[in-house]
């Protein structure tokens, strides 16, 4: 129980604090609201002016809890690019990117891990043969090329798909798979090669401990080795590091956004910092780290669930 | 001889790690190359040549601008090539300060380090280089300094965790009741001991500096026209694939080969100086 | 000791092992033979010792009968069947149905560390219920009542609140207590334990070996008994094989082996753990005449303590742990101090304060300085020299940073340092992972005195290495002693090799001195319990 209150203390600390450095990092940048809002050619009275009105002469604190109070109703303030507010904005984009992400991370857990434990299984030694080869071709593709490589082929030579014809989930679920499918597996498929051998290694490592050869001494087959035993050691570093695929498969989604020409959060970020539209990126990066943080806080409570050691500290 | 011997495991070649040299060396002398000679001009635009197959003329052909796309290759992973060995230097150098001392020393200072560096990890570098780009301007040394900085914080941690793995044995002890100063016992005894998980953080280092090179150009974030650099080229590629899928294929297979060759040499290259 | 070594004789052969080879591939194709044409056979309820050093192939022949070799190894013989069965076999499917069906129910194992043996992720209940679950069908409250009377059985108190309960809340102890249960659950014939002492504290290890044998009468079970321990071999076993590289060198009655040894190799196993304090006592007497007078100290504490502060959390006072207690003593030049005591009673605190790599929290100590400082030999010469260096490098180091040698110089004091230690002069070449266990000690030492310091401190300095390379290392310290006039403190919890070096004996419990004085007074005539238990099995095997 203490555990839980400590957690989560924990949790809302750091959440806090980095959106405190994420409020602090706009702070730093060189820009002015009010400047960008009234152009170049505003009198500095004019300036002063919507300052005050903006708020912005006031101390930082105050400055940091009202932007706090804002960010928990929703309101991050207007897009100087759109012109429209920065939480409608993002509300429209969000189905596209969470979409592809969860696509993502399902294809890589979905393949992952019946390949990986294949793979070990062949006890192989890990450094050879075309197993290897295969895992690091994947993570030695770049994404985007990657993504236009499926373009190529499958949009464009086979018609599977018609390239840059984005169909949403509310009006044809199978649609929306189906055309969502190539951009998933741009992302995932070198996650899948790291995944497999992170995965590999783990399952390698812990086949060659001590207490394996107990099991066998008690008469447990193969199978059961491994299903019973060894799987769930070695799955505690893997949780860990899923989520932190997960939190690079939304940052990898901003290339194959563009690439794939799909109106995501990502895209929105990639062209919202050409534009200098700081509301926006601003409202991304705190949604990026406080999903990054979540994942953390979700890890580390499955592998307190793996593991029994780790309950003690 | 010795090393030539380890190219040989339990009777079979490592046939991998030859790959990866193979084609590590490929792209390593291609850049080089690109460094003194380029057939072309690398932005001499052709009107007359647009978008052309390749021929002998013109090996990988020629891109939307006639420009000669296997020159701009040379000239591209150059850049490529140079960036992601100033991103790593950067990010080794620092990260090996700031792991050594904090593996070593512990304390306050290790505790506050890490507490920043964890949550400079868990966001992915690509999303920070994004933002110290929209902060500072794009161009090809605000990228190479945003990467090498975000790249400190996963040096750090290697170097970190083998300090404080190397730190608690017994010859460190010997070397401080020898008289040895403290920095001595650092950089001179422990230092070489971590040589093993530093040089796999280097290769993978190297090659996620390559890929978010290409992401970034390709984002119009990092390298600045006309500097050719490979991600760039697909961007500049992607709208003509159908007609000219050459000239994205060839700058992305100079990255996979590049990125692959690393990649396999580190698999087995990190086991032989553990 | 009562002991029928012959009730073996006519009962019935329960395993027989002919002509067993195992051998592994080497990167030039070649096979590295580890088990060379042994041959043994153990008979119902007969405890059939086996010893060795480290690398005679012991525990690969027990991970043979068990089959339980790793994948790349190779293994071939003309007999090897158990309770009639053959467990050769040619096709693999064939060999794990019988090995799964044999494994837990009919032979059983348990070894050397039983922390990470046991599976960290389950609880205690479920690891004991699998035998069960995988040979026998009883019902759940069958099971369950199984498990607590052999949890019992293996000396454990509370058994049931030791079902929820995960390895690593366990002490080393129980730890293998529980083994000891999993592995007898099912009744099995036959029991194979690989060194399953030797992580264990000297006191525990006769608690455990007492457990083996008394669950081995009671239960007709026979046990193949793995140690590099003759002392414990002795004590529990019937009959004795004695290996070295991978053949059997001797093989015969327990007493039979003791006091007849054929071997040379036997002879020097056993002296190496017998041999009395006589030769050092006799110098000490005519020592003592002389030293009395005019001993000058080298070092000297007073009520010397460390206290260590527990990280604990903030909302909690802070709790002190005191490693050393008030400790009082003094060390003349040329004197060769011991201090003994189980793992966790101070005695390494005590050793790094002197080294001033710890500090002390109250009292007063005072080191006799000079140039070359305080040096020290560690217990493990795997970790206490750089691995990423050079022999030579390492020995120069002191040199480089207290000397004004020129690197000519440096060189020939470390070459005739090497000649000193009885290493050839090419080891300068070498690096420490190319070297044996022995070499490595001998390369710690010679850098720790390559400055030539009047104090050196040794932290456990034998108790990695084999028994015969053990009684060379020893016999090295002395000599160098000798020469050189050396002050040695020599932290131990090894009885024999105390009794056999030190002139004084000061034994720690809980991080306070117990009892202190000249080493043969302490041996014969301790005034506590405590070290009375603690030599009592160096005394049963002294004679």
């Amino acid at each position: 129980m203490r555990y839980w209150v400590k957690k989560t203390a924990a949790l809302l600390v750091t959440l806090l604090v980095a959106a405190f450095l994420t409020f602090l990092a706009f702070e730093v940048i060189p820009s002015d609201a009010a400047m960008t809002k009234l152009g170049l050619d505003a009198t500095e009275e004019e300036i002063q002016a919507l300052r005050e009105q903006l708020g912005l002469n006031r101390p930082l604190p105050l400055r940091y809890l009202s932007f706090l109070a804002d960010a928990v109703r929703g309101d991050f303030g207007n897009s100087t690019q759109y012109g429209r507010s920065v939480g409608e904005l993002l509300g429209g984009r969000m189905p596209v990117t969470l979409g592809l992400a969860f696509y993502s991370f399902f294809l890589i857990v979905a393949v992952s891990l019946p390949l990986g434990i294949l793979s070990a299984r062949k006890h192989g030694s890990h450094g050879n043969g075309g197993f290897a080869l295969l895992t690091q071709l994947m993570m030695a593709v770049p994404p985007f090329f990657l993504g236009m490589i499926l373009t190529l082929v499958f949009g464009i030579i086979f018609k599977v798909f018609t390239p840059g014809a984005y169909v949403p989930a509310g009006e044809d679920f199978f649609g929306f798979l189906g055309f969502m499918l190539f951009p998933a597996l741009s992302v995932a498929i070198p996650k899948i090669g790291m995944t497999v051998r992170f995965l590999q290694n783990s399952l390698n490592e812990q086949l060659t401990a001590d207490y394996v050869r107990t099991a066998k001494s008690k008469g447990c087959n193969r199978r059961r080795v491994l299903w019973g035993h060894v799987l769930r050691n070695a799955l505690v570093p893997v949780v860990t590091f899923l989520s932190m695929v997960m939190a690079e498969i939304l940052a990898g989604s901003i290339v194959i956004e563009q690439v794939f020409n799909l109106s995501g959060v990502g895209r929105l970020l990639a062209v919202s910092i050409s534009h200098r539209d700081y509301p926006v990126v601003r409202a991304i990066i705190l949604y990026a780290t406080t999903v990054v943080i979540l994942l953390n806080y979700l890890s580390d409570i499955a592998c307190r669930m793996l593991d029994p050691r780790i309950r003690q500290i | 001889m010795e090393h030539l011997r380890w190219l040989r495991k339990d009777g079979k070649w490592r046939i991998n790690f030859m790959i990866g040299a193979g084609l590590f060396l490929l792209a390593a002398l291609l850049s080089v190359i690109g460094c003194f000679y380029t057939p072309y001009d690398p932005n001499e635009m052709n009107s007359a040549m647009k978008n052309a197959a390749p021929s002998f003329q013109h090996l990988f052909g020629t891109d939307s601008f006639g420009r000669d796309v296997f020159s701009r290759v040379l000239k591209g992973s150059r850049t490529t090539f140079l960036v992601g060995l100033a991103v790593v230097s950067i990010g080794a150098v620092g990260g090996t300060l700031v792991g050594a001392f904090t593996g070593y020393f512990g304390g306050k200072l290790d505790l506050i380090l890490m507490r920043v560096n964890d949550a400079l990890a868990a966001i992915p570098s690509i999303l920070l280089a994004l933002v110290f780009v929209g902060a500072f301007g794009s161009g090809t040394l605000q990228l190479v300094l945003a990467l090498g900085l975000l790249f400190i914080p996963s040096f750090a941690r290697v170097v970190r965790s083998g300090f404080l793995v190397q730190k608690e044995y017994d010859y460190v002890k010997n070397a401080r009741l020898m008289g040895a100063g403290q920095l001595r016992i650092m950089f001179v005894h422990i230092l070489p001991n971590t040589k093993g998980s530093l040089l796999s953080a280097l290769a993978i280092g190297f090659n996620n500096a390559v890929l978010s090179e290409a992401a970034m150009s390709y984002l119009s974030l990092g390298v600045q026209p006309p500097e050719p650099s490979l991600g760039r080229m697909l961007s500049e590629a992607q709208p003509y694939l159908i007609r000219a899928p050459w000239s994205a294929i060839a700058p992305g297979m100079m990255i996979l080969v590049c990125v692959l060759g690393v990649g396999l040499m580190s698999i087995e290259g990190g086991e032989k100086h553990d | 000791m009562t002991k029928d070594a012959t009730k073996g004789k006519n009962s019935k052969v329960l395993l027989s092992v002919r002509d067993l080879c195992i051998s592994f591939p080497r990167p030039d194709r070649s096979n590295k033979m580890v088990v060379d044409h042994v041959s043994f056979t153990l008979s119902e309820g007969e405890i059939l010792g086996v010893a060795g050093e480290s690398g005679s192939g012991k525990s690969m022949t027990a991970l043979a009968v068990m089959g339980l070799l790793p994948e790349n190894a190779k293994y071939e013989a003309s007999e090897l069947s158990f309770l009639g069965q053959s467990l050769l076999f040619s096709n693999r499917k064939k060999e794990e149905e019988v090995r799964c069906r044999l494994s837990g129910s009919e032979m059983a194992m348990i070894f050397q560390e039983p922390l990470t043996s046991l599976n960290p992720v389950q609880t205690i209940g479920t690891q004991m219920e699998e035998p069960l679950l995988l040979h026998a069908g009883q019902a759940k409250e069958a099971r369950r009542e199984l498990i607590l009377e052999a949890l019992a059985s293996a000396g454990l108190r509370n058994p049931s609140e030791l079902l929820n309960q995960y390895p690593h809340q366990l002490s080393g102890g129980m730890r293998q207590r529980v083994m000891i249960a999993m592995a007898l659950i099912n009744g099995p014939k036959l029991l194979i334990a690989d060194e399953p002492t030797t992580a264990l504290d000297v006191v525990i290890e006769q608690e455990i070996v007492e457990l083996i044998r008394t669950l081995a009468k009671e239960r007709q079970l026979s046990v193949i008994f793995i140690s590099h321990n003759l002392n414990v071999l002795q004590k529990l076993c019937d009959r004795l094989i004695v290996m070295k590289d991978g053949k059997i060198v001797e093989e015969g009655s327990t007493e039979q082996v003791f006091s007849t040894p054929v071997q040379d190799y036997t002879k020097k196993l056993m002296s190496a753990v017998v041999s009395g304090p006589k030769e050092r006592a006799k110098e000490n007497a005519e020592k003592e005449t002389k030293e009395s007078t005019e001993t000058e100290a080298v070092l000297r504490m007073e009520e010397l303590s460390v206290i260590f502060r527990k990280k604990t959390s903030m909302f909690h006072a802070p709790l002190y742990k005191t490693a050393v207690n008030k400790v009082s003593l003094s060390v003349g030049r040329g004197e060769i101090f011991g201090i003994v005591g189980e793992s966790g009673c101070g005695k390494s605190t005590l050793l790094k304060t002197i080294a001033g790599l710890q500090k002390a929290s109250d009292g007063t100590l005072s080191v006799s300085q000079t140039e070359a400082g305080v040096q020290m030999v560690f217990q493990d010469p795997y970790t206490s020299l750089n691995p990423a260096k050079k022999v030579g490098w390492i020995l120069e180091e002191p040199l480089r940073l207290h000397t004004k040698l020129t690197k000519q110089e440096r060189k020939e004091r470390v070459l005739s340092m090497l000649a000193e230690t009885e290493l050839l002069p090419e080891i300068a070449g070498r690096h420490i992972s190319e070297l044996s266990g022995g070499q490595r000690q001998r390369v710690a030492i010679a850098a720790a005195l390559i400055l030539n310091p009047e104090l050196v401190l040794l932290d456990e300095p034998v108790s990695a290495l084999d028994v015969t390379v053990q009684a060379q290392i020893l016999a090295l310290l002395l000599r160098l002693q000798r020469e050189h006039g050396l002050t040695y403190v020599f932290v131990s919890h090894d009885m024999a090799v105390v009794r056999k070096l030190c002139d004084t004996v000061m034994v720690m419990k809980d991080g306070r001195m117990i009892e202190c004085g000249p080493a043969e007074q302490v041996f014969l005539n301790p005034k506590e319990d405590y070290t009375k238990k603690l030599i009592g099995s160096a005394k049963e095997s002294g004679k």
